[in-house]
């Protein structure tokens, strides 16, 4: 073990000097004294072990635990609900985080003071998604971002013929699908999602938040039927129409399996679906390239999908080393390599001035980091403290318009008021 | 005095342990289940709303929708099942049959899978375009089917792996009804010139009736609480068509964090499950008479 940090502080060390940020410059410093726990799954945890080792390195009395649990928080719930032994730090998705401050009021820790002054070096619309508007505080700490961008196959794009920077619009984008659609005699498919809304509603999120729309009007109340929402169903029906877009009744391992079956030639996905590229489709090295999202006004189609935020629990025995320790992991120079290594696209900008934003990935053979980095800037998206219900309604809407045949707009009423019901009973 | 208050209190010290886990980890959820019913629980605490809880789930056109869908597939599912298990037992129980044990093993093997792989498995298995399925229905020259896109065709999925997962299951059960009727009765009823079909349908059905009535009462029991299945092959798509009621439940519980209205929902469950058994258990008592 103690081999095992010595040689992680030495690649942090070197990371350091060549950068230039070498050092606990921006480390919290003080004596913090106490135990406390973590909850965070996936490489997230391990990230986390790992910068821990470096805070315990740095802060002996501190003793710091971090346990692998699940994204569906089965453990954290039971804690919150009872108030008792919750977790003093806990990882949250960003779409969830106001939820849980409204579900379990009083039991988040505030932790505005971590931001106050750092405001400017997060992705804008990462921190938007801890902000609550009632108290005016922020509740968790944006850890990473899902800049999107368009996946798509070099070899099938130039065998016919397709130039990817002539695809500005989604216009374009449903062109291109039906030259090749074409070309190959219906083989190839442009991409692909859910048709029933009922494994993911990811396309029509991505094609709404493109636009800066919201989920709600102006008086809060749920509204899905919005010009963007309708203009985005639109726009993916006529794609349907035109045969470029396959269905993935389970979406997540459908599309795997289409694309490691050559089924589809593009994918507009966020950063972190990169991992698992190498991981489902490792054959197809150096033959996908990103370029920018297509957008509808031909422009700028940044957008950000997923990503998820540290919390905290206002119980914590150790209000004091909890808040450091989640400033350390995450706005911390000297962790920008360890959370990047773990396939963690930092909402914290100065990030991506460290090294290994800058290594070229083998796999898409450019440096993923500066790549994405040019596309975080996106619209901000007010989840709001029921987006669960909202997400159930429009996952609704969405079979209604895409297998029913219904049109966008009634069906989209119609899914708002799913979701109002159900945030009204609450 | 004393050594008898000791003999007195030794059953109870024994049951202690078992008491206290079922006091701790079954009665208290439950009684605190239906406190949830009442009210909204938030942060900790649960403010009493009446019955609003179930005037929300009981005008839910959703809550409707898994109910019907649950049902139907209960329909199909459990009737279908239960006679091809008593098949299967009554050829396992042919006097004539050799290799028993090895035949009994495979029927059962199903039921050791692990409900979430054997459920990815099939997911697989019926993909619209690279499925199993697909691809031998085209290799024999067909077109292949929209399996988990199309309402009726998802539930048909559901149903034919639940089938194939609890045939097994029932049948050994069947299979322990079997052996208890006697060799006699089938005897007497050959002397009589009773045919094979004869034979099944005046002995061995009534014969495993009690049998037959546990597997039944026991499988409506698990078809009314559907999950896994569906959740990991459909998520309830197309458009509801497979979303059961547990489904629901777990929806309004655990992703809208709504305990109240899932609480509620549950005792409807609870209910509704209660009513069945109670007319299974009174029709079939009716025929004994």
């Amino acid at each position: 073990m103690k081999k095992k940090v010595l040689s992680m502080l030495l690649t942090i060390a070197c990371a350091g000097m060549m950068t230039g940020t070498f050092g606990y410059a921006d480390a919290p410093e003080g004596n913090f004294e106490g135990e406390i726990k973590v909850y965070a799954w996936t490489q997230m945890a391990t990230a986390l072990t790992n910068t821990a080792e470096l805070f315990m390195e740095a802060h002996p009395e501190a003793k710091i635990t971090v346990e692998q649990v699940d994204a569906s928080y089965t453990k954290l719930y039971p804690e919150l609900a009872s108030g008792q032994g919750v977790a003093d730090v806990f990882m949250v998705q960003n779409t969830d985080i106001q939820s849980f401050v409204n579900k379990y009021e009083g039991q988040i820790m505030d932790l505005t003071e971590l931001i106050t002054g750092e405001e400017d070096n997060f992705v804008a619309s990462a921190l938007r998604t801890c902000y609550d508007e009632e108290t005016g505080s922020y509740y968790g700490v944006p850890i990473d971002i899902g800049p999107c961008a368009l996946m798509y196959r070099t070899d099938i794009f130039e065998a016919n013929g397709i130039n990817v920077e002539e695809i500005k619009t989604w216009e374009d984008y449903n062109e291109a699908g039906k030259t090749i659609l074409e070309a190959t005699g219906g083989e190839v498919k442009m991409s692909g999602f859910d048709f029933n809304g009922a494994t993911s509603q990811d396309y029509i999120k991505m094609l709404f938040a493109q636009q800066g729309g919201s989920y709600y009007n102006e008086d809060g109340a749920v509204n899905l039927a919005s010009e963007e929402m309708i203009r985005a169903a639109e726009t993916l029906n006529e794609m349907i129409d035109a045969g470029i877009l396959m269905d993935f009744p389970n979406e997540w391992n459908d599309r795997i399996t289409a694309i490691a079956a050559g089924q589809i030639c593009t994918l507009p996905y966020p950063e972190w679906y990169s991992i698992v590229m190498k991981d489902s489709a490792a054959d197809q090295a150096g033959l996908w390239a990103y370029a920018p999202m297509p957008s509808f006004d031909g422009e700028n189609g940044n957008v950000c999908l997923g990503g998820s935020v540290l919390a905290a629990s206002a119980t914590s025995e150790y209000p004091e080393l909890t808040k450091a320790f989640i400033q350390y992991s995450l706005m911390n120079m000297d962790c920008a390599q360890i959370m990047f290594e773990q396939g963690q696209f930092q909402a914290y900008k100065p990030f991506y001035e460290a090294d290994c934003y800058q290594e070229v990935d083998d796999y898409f053979g450019i440096s993923l980091g500066e790549t994405f980095a040019q596309w975080v800037d996106s619209p901000e998206i007010d989840f709001g403290p029921w987006f669960t219900d909202v997400t159930e309604g429009l996952s609704q809407a969405i079979g209604e318009m895409f297998v029913n045949g219904v049109d966008p707009e009634t069906a989209l009423k119609a899914g708002t008021e799913i979701a109002q019901r159900a945030i009204d009973n609450q | 005095m004393k050594k008898t208050l000791y003999r007195k209190s030794v059953p109870y010290l024994f049951m202690l342990p078992f008491l206290a886990f079922f006091l701790v980890f079954l009665a208290y959820p439950i009684v605190f289940s239906l406190a949830l019913c009442f009210g909204k629980y938030k942060a900790g605490k649960l403010t009493l709303t009446g019955l609003n809880n179930f005037r929300f789930i009981l005008t839910d056109p959703i809550f409707y929708k898994a109910l019907g869908n649950t049902i139907v597939m209960m329909a199909i599912q459990v009737p279908l099942m239960t006679f091809l298990a008593l098949i299967l037992a009554s050829f396992l129980n042919n006097p004539n049959l050799k290799g028993k044990g090895v035949f009994r093993m495979i029927v059962f093997m199903p039921i050791l899978l692990d409900s979430v792989s054997y459920s990815i498995v099939f997911g697989n298995f019926f993909n619209n375009e690279n499925g199993l399925v697909n691809n031998v229905i085209r290799f024999f020259g067909g077109e292949g089917l929209p399996w988990l896109s199309v309402g009726w065709l998802a539930k048909l999925v559901l149903i034919l792996i639940i089938t194939w997962r609890w045939t097994g299951y029932n049948t050994v059960i069947l299979l322990s009804g079997l052996t208890s009727i006697s060799n006699d009765l089938y005897e007497a009823a050959s002397i009589d010139g009773a045919n094979g079909i004869q034979k099944f349908l005046h002995v061995t059905i009534p014969g495993v009736r009690p049998v037959l009535v546990f597997c039944v009462i026991n499988s409506v029991n698990g078809m009314l609480q559907l999950f896994t299945e569906p959740y990991l092959l459909t998520a309830g798509g197309p458009v509801n068509e497979t979303l059961t009621i547990v489904q629901y439940l777990y929806q309004k519980g655990f992703k809208s964090f709504d305990f109240g209205v899932a609480s509620a929902g549950s005792y409807c469950l609870v209910v509704l499950i209660g009513i069945l058994t109670y007319i299974q258990l009174k029709v079939t008592k009716e025929e004994q008479a």
